[in-house]
């Protein structure tokens, strides 16, 4: 029997699996980090340098590895989002002053250097947890400074997965991209223009016509988007426009 | 041993195979520029996907290859 059996094991053992999942996630998240970082950067041959990715926050990856990590990506997310507000609070109490200069001392000794450490260590346990997760630091670090932010107050879906044409050539495997949302979202298609009965003196017949076609029109073509669209991203993409 | 005893017919061959048949894929043309496309993926000419452009046609090669 097949209970409670979820996931897919993608013909690879527990731990090739879970150190696949962190890289893709881990990949997912470093796609944003700066461009300077691939300075100076070589690939294995030593020659041939490393460029930045041509899109920011995306991956293409197989379909299945796509919405297998998928959850992973939101996982962290949703815990980095969770942090943003303790980590305001501790701006309260934090020091602008320069580590190791005199007015970091004072403020070292202070009452506030307490409060600070008090209000940090839920942002602190965050990043741990998240950590402990991906094991990639500069991928957590790009995940609470510059991802999070974004998505704060957005309940999840923040990842979208869309298949591409092509087949791999080695394998014809399905292709896929993983992006975080907030970036080629799909906009709202302008409404018709909605009948207006300031003109009620109009001749009767006008007036008929023109309220019978324009809603069944409008009708239609919601109805052809919401059978398009994957049911995750409809909601996605729908408290994004609202 | 176990041996058959009768020829198998071509007949019997055939109506074992009658669900084996493959069904071709679903197909669409892109809204945006005609291409023949499969249903629910990245148009690969234009980079169209419901609605909006995901894809510039350069980066498709590029992620193509």
């Amino acid at each position: 029997m097949r209970h409670k059996r979820k996931g897919r094991r993608l013909g690879r053992s527990s731990s090739h699996r879970v150190a696949l999942m962190r890289n893709l996630a881990s990949a997912l998240f470093l796609t944003e980090r700066d461009d300077l970082a691939y300075e100076g950067l070589f690939q294995a041959d030593g020659k041939t340098k490393v460029n930045p990715p041509t899109h920011k926050g995306r991956i293409v990856t197989t379909i299945q590895k796509a919405k297998e990590v998928k959850p992973l990506v939101e996982k962290c997310i949703t815990i980095a989002c969770k942090a943003i507000p303790h980590e305001r609070e501790a701006e309260k109490f934090a020091t602008t002053a320069e580590r190791n200069t005199s007015d970091w001392k004072t403020w070292r000794e202070s009452e506030n250097h307490a409060k600070w450490v008090a209000a940090m260590a839920p942002a602190v346990n965050a990043r741990r947890r998240v950590f402990s997760m991906l094991r990639d630091k500069e991928a957590v670090a790009i995940l609470f400074g510059d991802v999070a932010p974004r998505f704060e107050g957005r309940p999840g879906g923040y990842t979208r997965v869309m298949r591409l044409a092509k087949p791999r050539l080695g394998d014809n495997g399905t292709r896929a991209i993983l992006e975080f949302v907030g970036k080629h979202d799909r906009v709202a298609a302008a409404s018709a223009p909605k009948p207006s009965f300031a003109s009620d003196d109009a001749p009767a017949a006008e007036e008929t016509s023109a309220t019978e076609e324009k809603p069944v029109s409008e009708e239609a073509e919601a109805a052809t988007a919401t059978a398009e669209a994957p049911a995750e991203e409809a909601a996605a993409e729908e408290s994004t426009e609202s | 041993m176990a041996v058959p005893k009768r020829k198998h017919s071509n007949a019997r061959s055939g109506s074992r195979r009658a669900h084996n048949a493959l069904t071709s894929k679903q197909l669409t043309s892109c809204p945006k520029c005609s291409t023949t496309v499969p249903t629910h993926v990245v148009c690969p000419g234009c980079g169209y996907y419901m609605g909006r452009v995901v894809m510039a046609e350069q980066q498709e090669e590029a992620a193509a290859e």
